[in-house]
C-alpha cells in the first residue's frame, strides 16, 4: 500500500466528507492532507485500509482540529455547493422548466443539509452520498448502529420539513 | 402494525437495513395503508434527489500536494527533522516567534554595551574617545597666520594647524 494508491482510492471521498463535516473548502483540503499523512504511518501492508477506517481517520483528524481551534459551527463560513468544484451533472436532456425546478429543488436540499446539525448531516451524507451501511457509519462516527438509524431517521424528517417550508414538498 | 411504528422503519427499509422479520410486517402494512405508501414514496424521492446532486471533488492539485508532503516527510524521518522545509508545520508555527527572539537578541547586543558604557567611569572609556585636537604651530609662526605650503606641486594656504 502506497500513499499514491491511498489517494487514488480515497482522495475525493475523504475531501467530500471533510467538506460536509467542516463546511470550509480550504480547511477540508488541509485536513485531507493531514488525514493521508496519518494513514502513511500505518504499518506496511499490501492491502488498503477499509473505507470506514479511512473516513474514521478523517473524522478524528477533523475533530482534533476543531478541538484545537475551538471552532464552532456558527463561526464557519457556510459552503454552498455552488462554491465547490462540481461534476457529474445529469447527462439526460431535460426541459428548461424541469431543469429550473430541479435546480431549485437541489439548492433547497443543499440549504436544508447545511442547516442540519453536524451529527445528522454526517450520517445522511455517509448513507445517501457515500452509500455506507449503518454498521460502517457506526464505525466511522464511533457510535452504536441504533444511534445511526435514529440519526438517519431524524435527518430525513428534518430535511423533509425544511423542504416543505421552502415550498418543495416531496 | 400501526402507522406510528412504521415511520422509523421506513428509513431503514429504504436503506436496506431492516431485519427480515420487520420487512415482512412492513410490506404487509404497506399493502393496506395508502398513507404509509405515500410516506415510502416521499423517502424514495428524497433518496433520488440526494443521489442526483453533483458530487464534490478534491481540488486538482491536492493529490500532488499530499504526495509531495508525504515524500518530504519520509526524507525528514530518515535524516531527522528538517524544520526549514516549507511543509514543516513546526517551522511555520515557530518562524515568527524565532524571528522576534532573534531581533530582540540583536537589539540587546547593540543596546546593552552602550548602556554599560554610560555607567562606566570616564577613564575606562578612553580607548573609544576621539583624541583632542592639538594645534601645534611651527616655530616662528603665530596663530591665525596664513602660510603657503607646497603639497605635490599644489600650493595650499595653511592656517596654523589646518588647510584651506
Amino acid at each position: 500500500m502506497s500513499i499514491q494508491q491511498l489517494t487514488d482510492q480515497y482522495l475525493d471521498q475523504v475531501f467530500r466528507f471533510l467538506c460536509v463535516l467542516i463546511q470550509d473548502r480550504d480547511t477540508a483540503a488541509d485536513l485531507t492532507q493531514d488525514t493521508f499523512l496519518k494513514l502513511q504511518d500505518l504499518p506496511r501492508s499490501n492491502e488498503l485500509p477499509s473505507e470506514a477506517y479511512v473516513l474514521a481517520t478523517a473524522r478524528n483528524t477533523a475533530l482534533s482540529w476543531l478541538r484545537r481551534r475551538k471552532l464552532e459551527r456558527k463561526h464557519v463560513e457556510v459552503l454552498t455547493h455552488d462554491e465547490l468544484n462540481l461534476q457529474g451533472k445529469s447527462s439526460r436532456a431535460e426541459a428548461p422548466d424541469r431543469v429550473i425546478e430541479s435546480r431549485e429543488l437541489g439548492a433547497a436540499l443543499d440549504a436544508a443539509l447545511e442547516a442540519l446539525p453536524e451529527d445528522f448531516r454526517v450520517v445522511f451524507h455517509l448513507s445517501e452520498v457515500e452509500g455506507l451501511s449503518y454498521a460502517h457509519i457506526a464505525e466511522v462516527v464511533d457510535c452504536p448502529t441504533g444511534t445511526v438509524a435514529s440519526r438517519k431517521h431524524l435527518a430525513v424528517q428534518r430535511l423533509r420539513a425544511h423542504l416543505k417550508e421552502s415550498g418543495h414538498a416531496l | 402494525m400501526r402507522c406510528e411504528s412504521m415511520d422509523k422503519k421506513l428509513d431503514a427499509y429504504v436503506d436496506g437495513e431492516l431485519a427480515s422479520g420487520d420487512i415482512k410486517l412492513l410490506e404487509a402494512h404497506l399493502e393496506e395503508c395508502a398513507a404509509c405508501g405515500r410516506e415510502l414514496e416521499s423517502r424514495r424521492a428524497l433518496r433520488r434527489l440526494a443521489a442526483s446532486r453533483p458530487r464534490v471533488t478534491a481540488p486538482v492539485d491536492l493529490q500532488d500536494r499530499i504526495l509531495s508532503a508525504a515524500a518530504a516527510r519520509v526524507r525528514g524521518d530518515q535524516v531527522g527533522r528538517t524544520p526549514g522545509s516549507p511543509d514543516s508545520r513546526w517551522w511555520r508555527r515557530a518562524r515568527w516567534p524565532l524571528a522576534l527572539a532573534a531581533a530582540a537578541s540583536l537589539a540587546l547586543a547593540v543596546l546593552v554595551p552602550g548602556m554599560l558604557d554610560n555607567q562606566q567611569p570616564a577613564h575606562q572609556t578612553a580607548p573609544f574617545t576621539t583624541p583632542a585636537r592639538v594645534v601645534v604651530t611651527r616655530f616662528g609662526e603665530q596663530a591665525g597666520q596664513v602660510t603657503p605650503v607646497k603639497f605635490g606641486g599644489i600650493v595650499l594656504n595653511r592656517t596654523n594647524g589646518r588647510s584651506s
